[in-house]
């Protein structure tokens, strides 16, 4: 039961932190380090 | 037996060093030109006409450059690669002190040891068919990159010192201090290697991108600038890992041929292993290549809309399909070969029910990466469907569905990883399960964001987003594999080790490490030829025309046969070397 609330919470918290990520590369700052110009 | 091989070796050898000394005296010949900058540099970028070209009758000049390029390029991937985890291996066969890692890093050494021969040969080839069949375009070139050619020769005397020294002071050099010194000469001939492929680079990519030269080709006298042009960066970068995986393929394949035909399980055992670590080797250099072949898409499109729209939006998009395929076959034989080794322990079989959501997750995956955006339809079919796209189909064309399809594939083929990961052991820490949860629940997460950024921002934002969009998915992949990793080595701390034997595995899955390499072979040279292409009529694109008879872009269909003529010229010659090197290693067995 304990494995499944595990897994809801760290889904959850995981794709949390991939927006943000997402959010901070699709800056255009964010990605100027990459695409020149 | 081993004399003859040695003799090959002895007979070979002077052919690279004469190379090297034509490669020398040719830079001392040009020497003064490369400083001077006389009135040929200033005047810029020759105008040239048919008449310019000389032509050998029976011989089609761009077809004798093509494939001695070609050639020079798989084994150059080939010796560049194999020394490197040859170092890794040696250095984790010291620091493990374990003999095992030693014997099979010698053992890749001796297979690639013919290959740089060939390489050198295959080298010497490709300049003198350029030499002969584009002498304008070499003279020019040479006017800006004059003295990068001595830098190139003194590399290459460097690298083949190292590499004799390294490969014939082997088992001279294999205790206290010396095996350190042998390790040092290991990482200056991966050194002057690498450095070898930077410069050869810099000419390659100056014929795509220039830079430091004017709209007519004028040299401004920066030959800094002419080097670190638009594609110079990411093609060291493509390149470089490339050569890793495809080194690690051709190896896996050598193993392959080997465990096939064993004839003691001993042999078999020590054969899978190392068809095992090639493979691991392959593939994990593999996973990382997509993201430095789209930073190097993005420079094409940074320098030129024109390029870019060329090479993925014209008539080479084909290419890409077939490309897609044969990564798309790659992957499935990677997964097949881990699947098998489930096998080796008996422990492994309880993961076998994961395999075909897996394999459909996969094959799913792999039917969106190769569907064509465009359709090739009869006028009756077109008539029928109204449209050049397939109504439901069509969207899966574009590049988000594909970005999507191939970061999910990377993720379920690191799944098939781990899972063949925990045939071996089972974790003892108290809280594994927990630990799995968090895992299960970091898949879930990647896999959502994966398909949001791919849906959302590949349809329903702009075009910038479009493109954009396909780095945080390949943040998102990577940060799954290194988090996934992590837990998993913590996870499996103290970990009770299950039976494990090398070497029970199935014959057909020693096919799947030989269709690896050539799947690789095979696409090196048709996507190659479109990165070559994309250049159309242009020697040096915008700057230097190319007014040959074949300055024109041939068909597909023609560049698929040249391409796969020299698939199976090179793999005939790669089966001659692990031929030889089976000669070798029997040769110390009897010993």
């Amino acid at each position: 039961m304990k494995s499944v609330f595990i897994f809801i919470v760290s889904s959850i918290g995981f794709l949390a932190f991939f927006l943000v990520m997402d959010a901070l590369l699709l800056n255009a700052q964010g990605l100027s380090f990459i695409f020149r110009g | 037996m081993a004399y003859s091989r040695r003799s090959l070796i002895k007979l070979l050898s002077p052919c690279l060093t004469l190379i090297a000394l034509v490669l020398v005296a040719y830079s001392i010949v040009n020497f003064q030109s490369y400083f001077s900058w006389g009135p040929e540099s200033i005047s810029g970028a020759p105008v040239l006409g048919q008449g310019d070209y000389p032509l050998v009758s029976h011989v089609n000049g761009r077809l004798a450059v093509w494939m001695a390029a070609q050639m020079h390029l798989w084994f150059a991937a080939f010796v560049l690669a194999v020394p490197i985890f040859v170092l890794m291996l040696e250095v984790i066969g010291v620091v493990k002190k374990e003999k095992r890692y030693d014997r099979v890093a010698y053992e890749f050494l001796r297979v690639s040891i013919t290959a740089f021969s060939l390489t050198a040969i295959t080298g010497g080839l490709l300049l003198l068919t350029l030499l002969v069949f584009y002498p304008d375009l070499m003279k020019y070139l040479l006017s800006i990159f004059g003295p990068t050619t001595l830098l190139y020769a003194l590399f290459f005397f460097f690298e083949s010192a190292s590499l004799y020294t390294y490969y014939y002071g082997w088992k001279r050099m294999s205790e206290g201090w010396l095996k350190w010194a042998h390790i040092g000469v290991g990482l200056a001939l991966n050194s002057a290697g690498t450095a070898l492929m930077f410069v050869a680079n810099a000419w390659v990519t100056f014929m795509m991108t220039p830079d430091g030269v004017d709209a007519a080709g004028v040299f401004r006298g920066d030959l800094w600038a002419a080097v670190t042009n638009h594609l110079w960066s990411p093609m060291n970068l493509h390149r470089f890992i490339a050569n890793i995986a495809y080194g690690g393929s051709i190896v896996g394949a050598y193993a392959a041929y080997r465990f096939l035909g064993a004839a003691t399980d001993d042999e078999k055992a020590h054969y899978d292993w190392m068809g095992y670590t090639a493979s691991l080797i392959a593939i994990g250099a593999l996973l990382p290549l997509p993201f430095a072949g789209y930073w190097l898409t993005a420079e094409i499109y940074a320098f030129s809309q024109q390029m870019g729209i060329t090479l993925m939006g014209g008539v080479f998009a084909w290419l890409f399909i077939v490309q897609a395929v044969l990564i798309g076959a790659l992957f499935l034989a990677a997964n097949y070969y881990l699947w098998c080794g489930f096998g080796r322990s008996p422990a492994g079989e309880r993961y076998l029910r994961y395999v075909k959501y897996i394999a459909f997750v996969i094959a799913a995956s792999f039917l969106v990466w190769f569907t064509p955006h465009t359709l090739i339809l009869t006028p009756q079919e077109a008539r029928a469907l109204g449209t050049q796209y397939h109504p439901y189909l069509g969207p899966l064309g574009l590049m988000p569905a594909k970005n999507t399809a191939v970061n999910i594939m990377l993720l379920f083929t690191f799944l098939s990883f781990i899972l063949y990961r925990r045939a071996q052991r089972t974790p003892t820490v108290a809280w594994a399960g927990y630990g799995k949860a968090l895992q299960a629940g970091l898949f879930t997460a990647a896999i959502v964001n994966i398909v949001f950024l791919g849906v959302y921002y590949g349809y329903f934002t702009n075009s910038l987003y479009k493109v954009a969009s396909s780095v945080p998915q390949v943040a998102t992949t990577i940060f799954v594999i290194i988090a996934c990793l992590v837990i998993e080595g913590l996870m499996h701390r103290g970990a009770t080790k299950h039976d494990f034997t090398w070497g029970r595995m199935p014959g057909r899955s020693q096919y799947a490490l030989i269709l690896i390499a050539v799947s690789f072979t095979w696409l090196m040279g048709l996507m190659g030829f479109v990165r070559s292409a994309i250049r159309q009529q242009w020697h040096v694109y915008s700057v230097m025309k190319d007014a040959s008879p074949d300055a024109f872009t041939p068909s597909i269909a023609y560049a698929a046969k040249v391409v796969s003529v020299g698939t199976i010229i090179f793999l005939s010659i790669v089966v001659f070397i692990f031929w030889l090197g089976g000669l070798g290693a029997k040769a110390e067995a009897d010993e």
